[in-house]
């Protein structure tokens, strides 16, 4: 039996996974959706279809054999109206290819074999990168990079943890999605040379876990850990499973280890097993003004407009891309959802959480919960001096902004706010030829 | 594409704990509760009117010296918390002047000068006891008994006193400090509420205890006696003049321990918990570096060790 291997710092978060058990139902595509060529860590691939063209769902829409140029896919059929610049959900601008859909849903012809043990793990890591399958829990790192390790990896690791409340979606894909998943999972196993596979879920999932426990006997030994927060994100998890720490600026690789999301393993089941690309995946829409909250699938491209129109939410006041924890608020609804997204949250009035910032009573509580062992109340003053070495030196760009801090914070200072823009800063500060002057 | 809709914009998380410094303070004075209430039972209603005086003087100092400093009024309750606290630090039948003056000073000299809220070094409760105490030692140790309100000594000034007397808290003394079990109980609430953690309490205790044993003399007894415990359990544990890691609160504790038996063993003044403290206070940035530093390297450490 395995237990918990090591203490880590972090938050206990109110649990409010309130559409955990709203079964997945698909937002139908809409008349237009919008396709950013840019949706992983990586560069963008070159696009290989022109204005004018009629595409299959299915069709790639840019293609590359780096495996850090990962290829998207046109989620409908229909026709290409522009490949122009737009605006995508990081705030950056990128190349956003313009599908008008013709309401046919003509799919390409594809096939997949019917079990994870034909493929070789070469064909594996290929299947998935021309699949255009990349991390599904938020970072979007290109899975079949992954899945092509530099060093020896003993243990697959299936992050099933959902940190960020409110969001559900991979409890829904674990319950609903299970034989695609443990398709992929075995898939991920053939590529990676893993001798072991390990699923990991929060305490407050028993349904899942119990679930699992069943199903994935024979594949995988499932985890049951705290939901500290952020026990989710894949170096505390790994520290949490296994007791293994990764080096700072390190991969899990780094120490026999390979993390994949629940969502990226159904991803990979998909694409092995039906030859079908990611052109859709599961998000958690929620909040206080949304009609009809649930875990939808949504084809890529979808602006968050037309995912509220199909939710019912008339007067949005702030939408969050992502929980309430990490989640991004937006400018506006043009924004398509990308294979990245995880979650649309509406909020009401009542859940919009703005507060005043006070001085810092120097509580220590900042401290406590850090999970990267940094201090935030001191980064916080080296930033507000402009001591710029000092931030550094205290590793302000291993802060994950993962928000526990500013959470626990009783003077409500925007802890994370400060860290982003200080950290922008050290990176101008280290790339000056790119400044001018 | 375009829509009209203005969508607020804030940064993450986008949710709070919900435990502000507010509400932590507003908590503080539900925990002296049980302590203001023996007090009143103990020494009368007249404590209750001291108390308020004292209250007054340190939500009018803050009032005051924000208005000077042009600093918004925020809603402080600390101010409040600072004048109950150092009313119940004061003798039952102190005059009401006395208790004003301390509230003033201990907001002024003790918090607003240094920049306010967050700002000061030294627990401003702390400040104005010891301001009273070398200005007006008369008042401040004009020692009356429970219940009859006749003259007496406390424990520390000779006066004898059960292991009982002490516990409960029916003896001579300031009118928080004589009962431990109501002290107690302010703990409880404190560390229920997680508003503090056992280092700093603990570890005062524990100073005290091992000196006392190493000078051969009783533990229980100079634990029991004097604002020991008071100071431990409301003054070692404030959020801004102790160490900010739970070791750092651990050492500050330790050395307010030591230093109030350095005082009551070897010093002129039989009790020694405010001066104490306040040197505990200067030393805490310097514990706090030492900590964090500490902590940096234990960090860095791994790093080189791993990659």
């Amino acid at each position: 039996m395995l237990g918990l291997r090591k203490r880590h710092a972090g938050v206990r978060l109110p649990s409010a996974k309130t559409v955990a058990d709203v079964a997945l139902t698909e937002i139908p595509a809409p008349q237009n959706v919008y396709i950013p060529l840019q949706q992983h860590i990586g560069i963008a691939a070159e696009p290989c279809v022109k204005r004018g063209d009629r595409v299959l769902m299915g069709d790639p829409l840019s293609m590359s054999d780096h495996p850090m140029q990962v290829p998207v896919h046109a989620s409908v059929s229909g026709k290409v109206r522009s490949i122009t610049e737009g605006v995508l959900p990081s705030g950056r601008l990128g190349t956003i290819v313009h599908i008008e859909n013709d309401g046919l849903y003509e799919r390409r012809e594809t096939s997949g074999r019917p079990s994870p043990h034909d493929y070789t793990p070469e064909e594996i890591r290929k299947a998935v990168h021309e699949g255009g399958v990349v991390g599904l829990g938020g970072a979007a790192f290109p899975t079949s990079v992954k899945l092509n390790p530099k060093k020896k990896i003993d243990t697959l690791l299936i992050n099933g943890c959902e940190g960020e409340p409110v969001l559900s979606a991979d409890h829904r894909a674990i319950l609903e999605l299970t034989d695609l998943m443990l398709y992929g999972i075995q898939a991920m196993q053939i590529a990676t040379g893993a001798e072991r596979v390990i699923i990991a879920l929060e305490d407050h999932d028993p349904d899942g876990a119990e679930h699992l426990r069943k199903e994935a006997k024979g594949i995988a030994e499932v985890v049951v850990v705290p939901a500290v927060y952020p026990v989710s994100g894949e170096y505390t998890l790994i520290k949490a499973v296994l007791g293994r720490r990764i080096p700072i600026g390190g991969l899990p690789a780094d120490v026999g280890v390979v993390v994949q999301n629940v969502e990226t393993a159904v991803a990979v089941g998909r694409v092995l097993r039906d030859g079908w690309p990611l052109t859709r995946r599961i998000i958690t829409v929620a909040g206080g003004d949304v009609e009809r909250p649930g875990n939808y699938y949504v084809a890529l491209g979808t602006t968050i407009a037309d995912v509220l129109e199909h939710v019912g939410c008339p007067t949005p006041r702030q939408v969050l891309l992502g929980g309430p924890m990490m989640g991004q608020a937006v400018p506006n609804l043009d924004i398509p959802v990308v294979k990245g997204t995880s979650g649309i949250m509406a909020l009401s009035p009542a859940e919009i959480d703005v507060r005043e910032p006070l001085p810092c009573v120097r509580c220590g509580q900042c401290i406590a919960v850090c999970d990267k062992g940094l201090s935030p109340m001191m980064l916080l003053k080296y930033i507000q001096n402009g001591e710029w070495e000092k931030a550094e030196e205290w590793g302000l760009r291993t802060c994950m902004e993962c928000g526990a801090c500013a959470f626990v914070c009783p003077s409500n200072i925007p802890l994370v706010q400060w860290f982003k823009s200080g950290k922008a800063t050290l990176s101008a500060k280290a790339a000056p030829n790119s400044k001018g002057s | 594409m375009s829509n009209q809709t203005t969508l607020l914009l804030s940064p993450s998380p986008h949710m709070h704990s919900g435990k502000t410094t507010q509400l932590a303070m507003w908590g503080v004075c539900a925990s002296l509760l049980p302590v203001l209430g023996t007090a009143v039972y103990l020494f009368g209603t007249y404590v209750l009117i001291l108390t308020l005086v004292t209250c007054i003087g340190a939500v009018l100092a803050e009032a005051a010296s924000l208005a000077l400093r042009k600093r918004p009024w925020t809603g402080e309750v600390s101010s409040l918390v600072t004048g109950l606290i150092l009313a119940l630090t004061l003798p039952p039948h102190a005059p009401l002047w006395v208790g004003f003056v301390g509230g003033v000073i201990a907001i002024v000299l003790g918090k607003q000068v240094y920049g306010g809220t967050g700002a000061n070094p030294f627990n401003p409760a702390a400040v104005g006891r010891v301001f009273l105490l070398v200005s007006f030692p008369a008042q401040l140790t004009m020692w009356t008994a429970p219940f009859d309100g006749v003259s007496t000594a406390t424990p520390l000034g000779g006066a004898e006193a059960s292991l009982w007397t002490l516990t409960v808290g029916t003896h001579g003394g300031s009118m928080g400090e004589t009962s431990a079990i109501a002290i107690l109980c302010g703990a409880v609430i404190l560390f229920a509420m997680r508003l503090i953690d056992w280092q700093a309490p603990v570890g005062t205790v524990l100073g005290t205890a091992l000196i006392a044993l190493l000078v051969g003399e009783d533990p229980v007894y100079h634990v029991l006696t004097g604002g020991l415990l008071f100071g431990a359990v409301y003054m070692a544990t404030d959020w801004v003049t102790s160490p900010v890691t739970k070791r750092g609160r651990f050492i500050f504790g330790l050395g307010i321990g030591v230093l109030t038996m350095v005082i009551r063993v070897w010093g002129s003044y039989p009790e020694g918990v405010s001066f104490a403290i306040l040197l505990m206070n200067a030393l805490t940035p310097l514990i706090n570096r030492a900590e964090l530093s500490l902590r940096e390297k234990r960090r860095k450490a791994y790093v080189r060790a791993t990659s």
